[in-house]
């Protein structure tokens, strides 16, 4: 390529040179009378090395750099095809660990790196109540308006603070469009929320003047979810008038696609829209309601704030007014601060595979620069500067990343929108994706291991005698010796970080085996749930009985059905809790269940005391309650609590009935006490969930219920029947996919080290051939060959368990947030990482050891 | 070359150029033209290497300060004959200006008598 692009032909440079020595040849016999060979020979002497003169001439008319690239990357192609087994492998192993590595970092980088899509996201913090202690259920954590109110108005730590409304949920409100009718989920917030957030309408405009008020117009703001998927993304949406929950309402805007309250707060709900809250004694007579967001004032720091807020929910005890503790959090924290520690783990963990990767790499190259020696030699000495070879050398890894680069972007990409596409009950999963922050750490991430793996071998060179190798058979044994070093330095590195990965995915997976194992105090298998309180509205409460009355007998009919019952709330999902006076002023705040007869055997609770509720308990009849163990032992620790009354909300129940505890919240929260109400004496209760429990699977019992329910009422939504242990399988599935992607990680690594340690005895047991027939030879036995092998290969291994366990003990403290029902030095995990890891490594190491014992003395000693 | 004589001086960087424009202002010249006149107008002091004419001359064409074409040598040999172009000439003017400067200015610090060279 030359600088104007039209070049002279290498071949027309030729030419000029044989002319000019022809020219000189000429002179010389003219002036010096010289014989004509010898002035040939004397002007081909003086114009010096002419293949020397052609190739400055070849680089004055090139980029030379460009061209040196070009050919390096020929170079590096023609040879790593030639290996295409090495290369097809170490791209293979690259892409995984790159893809790998890349995925988890993209989806840190969405949870814990990225700012909330706020304005000045670092000055927004959550508050919540902290009147039950820390550890709950945060929908429980909430506040009532009055306190909001004060702090709005008096706390000076603050520009402001807003609210959202906890009780709203999934599938509440109804949408009638064009004659159909939508399940759709509203979210209620104060006024000045989208202020306080800096969070602008994407289309129309926030919510004004009356509209906030109580009893004024329903205004609301579509999500932008809804808008699409209800209406099409029709940007004349603003203004229109619509009809919820039979009534009208006007859509004044559309909110960004950014402004995502269930990705955030919520993982796996979905708003449709958004309606005002308004701040006055009326909705401050609904209690405790509100979950808070304040913007911090400028300089002030969020203990100053939580001290003014402490202090101002102190001084108001007055007026109807619920308990506040405040609890304040930075927003991000109360976000994605719960995946921290596994986002830490994740992120650590492919480290160390990534480690491993390059040392795999690293290894397979240096036993590969190994047997090239000779052909790095041959090149030395046609004149390849050292530079060059590091060069050529740093190209062909180079080459190797780039390959290995490109298949783990591409996983990445698809790892990365399976993430984004499952969210796996994570926040801000729908922001996981491979951006410039990630691709910026990705192509540091190739250059670096680039380096690795090029410098390595190329750094061999300076050891390497040129003259020595290119003998037949010469072998440069000081640098041999120290490349073993080298060589079993890094193996013993990879078995040393897969297993610190194997003891942390072992914990793990103790953990979620103990978790899993828990007892519930309920049996999802075999029951299936779905909702069927339908979207219209009963004239009286009694109507609305009856009509779930006669929905539960329809299904209990149904073939296969073994028992069923009605509950206004599921396991692990929304939850709520109301105070409670017992015997001698203890009180307490148990989590409230409306429930039908027969929801304890349907949901397989265990009563131990007393009977579950009836027929008799009606309306008018005496009101009746069952608690669990946790609340009897709490209010009556000394005492059977049957017969006993509880105060609670609008009635006086008594009780009637003992169940044992029920893991209500979280599969790895103890059950906390617990008062059930019949759904016929209760009229608090919005959602209506029907269990149904059968003898034999699942599948068939979906069927039967769904029948029977069409049967019944058509307009009930039977598609969505769930299986009652998907929703607990759904609520520890953040705990599943770390546990999972962890022991992906270790058995990678295992795999790796296993390789690793496969390749570096292998190669050592094909240099030892010669010795090895010696052996042989002089009558050492197949087996004292394969146990002298053996002995090596455990040798490394056992030293890089050594290492990995001490490491792995070290961390694993790291790890205690994260589990449950083992310790961090539990022995079990302890123990059987190291030996698996010693198993593999003797796996690996047996078939070059019985490679060697069958080394035929003649042919070795011939060679 | 049959003599090598002791006290030949090697070309500094950058002075070929002006030399070897210098030379084609007479006329065109093939490569070994070129060598020899430069040598013989030194006196044999200058001793030009036939290894950086060529790169030399190669980069002169690339500046297009000279230009090349294949012709027939008086004792009938094919020869690349360089010659001068427009641009050439003004390079060589501003080049002997230049060289004038420098010899004076390092004539006037290497002979602090005053004397001159």
């Amino acid at each position: 390529m030359s600088p104007f692009g039209m070049r002279r032909p290498d071949r027309d440079f030729a030419d000029e040179i044989e002319s000019h020595v022809a020219l000189e040849a000429d002179r010389l016999v003219r002036e010096e009378g010289m014989h004509p060979d010898e002035a040939r020979y004397a002007a081909t002497r003086a114009f010096g090395n002419v293949v020397d003169h052609q190739e400055r001439f070849y680089e004055s008319v090139r980029w030379m750099w460009l061209d040196r690239w070009i050919r390096d990357i020929r170079y590096a192609l023609r040879s790593l095809r030639r290996d295409l087994g090495l290369t097809i492998y170490a791209t293979l192993i690259l892409g995984l660990g790159i893809g790998a590595t890349v995925t988890v970092f993209s989806v840190t980088n969405a949870l814990l790196l990225r700012p909330l899509p706020f304005d000045d996201p670092d000055r927004l913090v959550w508050i919540s109540n902290g009147e039950w202690g820390r550890g709950q259920a945060l929908s429980n954590l909430t506040v009532q308006v009055n306190h909001l109110v004060d702090l709005r108005t008096l706390a000076r730590s603050f520009t402001d603070v807003a609210g959202f409304h906890q009780f709203d949920r999934d599938g509440d409100h109804t949408l009638r469009m064009s004659g159909e009718a939508y399940r759709i989920t509203r979210l209620r917030v104060t006024e000045n929320l989208f202020s306080v957030l800096g969070v602008r309408p994407a289309l129309g405009r926030p919510f004004a003047g009356e509209e906030t008020q109580d009893g004024g117009p329903l205004a609301i703001l579509l999500t932008h979810g809804a808008w699409v998927s209800r209406f099409a993304a029709d940007s004349g949406v603003v203004g229109r008038a619509i009809t919820i929950d039979d009534a009208p309402a006007t859509v004044v805007g559309v909110l960004p696609a950014s402004f995502d309250y269930g990705g955030m707060f919520d993982p796996g709900r979905r708003i449709d829209y958004v309606q005002p809250f308004p701040l006055s004694e009326e909705t401050n007579r609904t209690g405790n309601t509100l979950a808070l967001v304040g913007r911090l004032a400028p300089g002030a720091t969020i203990e100053a704030a939580a001290a003014e807020a402490t202090s101002l929910a102190g001084r108001s005890t007055s007026d109807r007014r619920n308990a506040f503790v405040p609890v304040l959090q930075p927003l991000h924290e109360r976000v994605s601060g719960g995946f921290r520690a596994a986002m830490y783990l994740l992120t650590g963990a492919v480290t160390l595979v990534m480690l491993i990767v390059c040392a795999n790499l690293a290894n397979l190259l240096l036993a590969r620069g190994a047997t090239r020696e000779k052909e790095v030699a041959v090149r030395a000495a046609l004149g390849a500067s050292r530079r060059r070879l590091v060069h050529q050398m740093l190209t062909e890894s180079a080459v190797l990343t780039g390959l290995g680069t490109a298949l783990g972007l591409l996983l990445a990409i698809a790892g990365t929108r399976l993430f984004a596409d499952l969210g796996a009950g994570l926040p801000l999963v729908s922001g996981v994706r491979v951006d410039a922050a990630v691709l910026g750490i990705t192509v540091a991430a190739a250059t670096v291991t680039t380096f690795v793996l090029g410098l390595l071998p190329a750094l061999r060179l300076s050891s390497v005698a040129f003259g020595e190798t290119l003998k037949e058979g010469g072998r440069s044994a000081s640098s041999g010796r120290r490349q073993g070093v080298v060589r079993n330095g890094l193996v013993v590195t990879e078995v040393a970080l897969a297993c610190v990965l194997l003891v942390g995915a072992g914990l793990l997976l103790r953990s979620f085996g103990k978790l899993t194992d828990v007892d519930l105090g309920f049996e999802p298998e075999r029951a299936v749930t779905v909702r069927i309180d339908p979207s219209r509205r009963f004239e009286s409460s009694e109507q609305r009985a009856l009509y779930f009355a006669a929905a539960l007998q329809g299904v209990r009919d149904a073939p296969g059905v073994h028992a069923a019952g009605l509950t206004d709330v599921l396991p692990m999902a929304f939850n709520r809790r109301w105070c409670v006076q017992g015997l001698e002023d203890r009180s307490l705040c148990p989590y409230v269940r409306v429930v039908s007869d027969g929801y304890l055997r349907a949901m397989g609770l265990l009563l131990t005391a007393g009977r579950d509720f009836d027929e008799a308990d009606g309306p008018d009849a005496r009101p009746v309650a069952i608690v669990n163990e946790a609340m009897a032992a709490a209010l009556w620790p000394d005492a059977s609590p049957l017969e006993r009354t509880v105060s609670i909300y609008p009635v006086a129940p008594t009780v009637v009935g003992v169940v044992r505890g029920m893991r209500h919240v979280a599969v790895d929260q103890e059950a906390e006490p617990e008062i059930f109400m019949p759904m016929r004496q209760q009229s608090d209760y919005h959602a209506v969930h029907l269990i149904a429990r059968s003898t034999d699977g699942p599948a068939g019992l979906a069927a039967s219920v769904r029948a029977a329910l069409t049967a019944f009422d058509p307009a009930i939504p039977v598609a969505d029947v769930h299986v009652v242990q998907d929703i607990v399988s759904a609520s520890v599935s953040p705990r599943r996919l770390v546990m999972l992607l962890l022991t992906g990680f270790a058995g990678f690594a295992l795999v790796l080290a296993s390789l690793g340690i496969y390749a570096v005895i292998s190669y050592s047991v094909t240099q030892r051939r010669r010795e090895m027939g010696i052996r042989i030879a002089l009558g050492a036995s197949p087996a004292e060959l394969r146990t002298n092998v053996l002995r090596q290969t455990l040798r490394l291994a056992v030293l890089g368990v050594a290492l990995g366990v001490a490491g792995a003990a070290a961390l694993a403290g790291l790890l205690r947030s994260l589990l449950f029902g083992v310790a961090a030095s539990d022995p079990i995990t302890f123990m059987t990482a190291p030996l698996v890891l010693l198993g593999v490594a003797l796996l690996a190491g047996y078939l070059p050891a019985s490679r060697a014992s069958r080394v035929n003395p003649t042919t070795a000693l011939a060679q | 070359m049959p003599t090598q004589p002791k006290d030949r001086i090697e070309l500094l960087q950058g002075t070929l150029d002006v030399l070897i424009l210098r030379t084609l202002l007479f006329g065109k010249r093939h490569g070994q033209g070129i060598a020899r006149a430069i040598q013989q107008s030194s006196d044999d002091v200058l001793l030009v290497d036939h290894g950086s004419l060529y790169p030399a001359l190669q980069r002169l064409e690339v500046k297009r300060w000279i230009t090349a074409a294949w012709g027939v040598s008086e004792n009938n040999r094919r020869a690349r004959y360089y010659e001068l172009t427009k641009r050439g000439r003004q390079r060589l003017v501003e080049e002997t200006r230049n060289w004038q400067r420098l010899v004076q200015a390092m004539a006037r610090v290497l002979d602090l008598d005053g004397a001159t060279a």
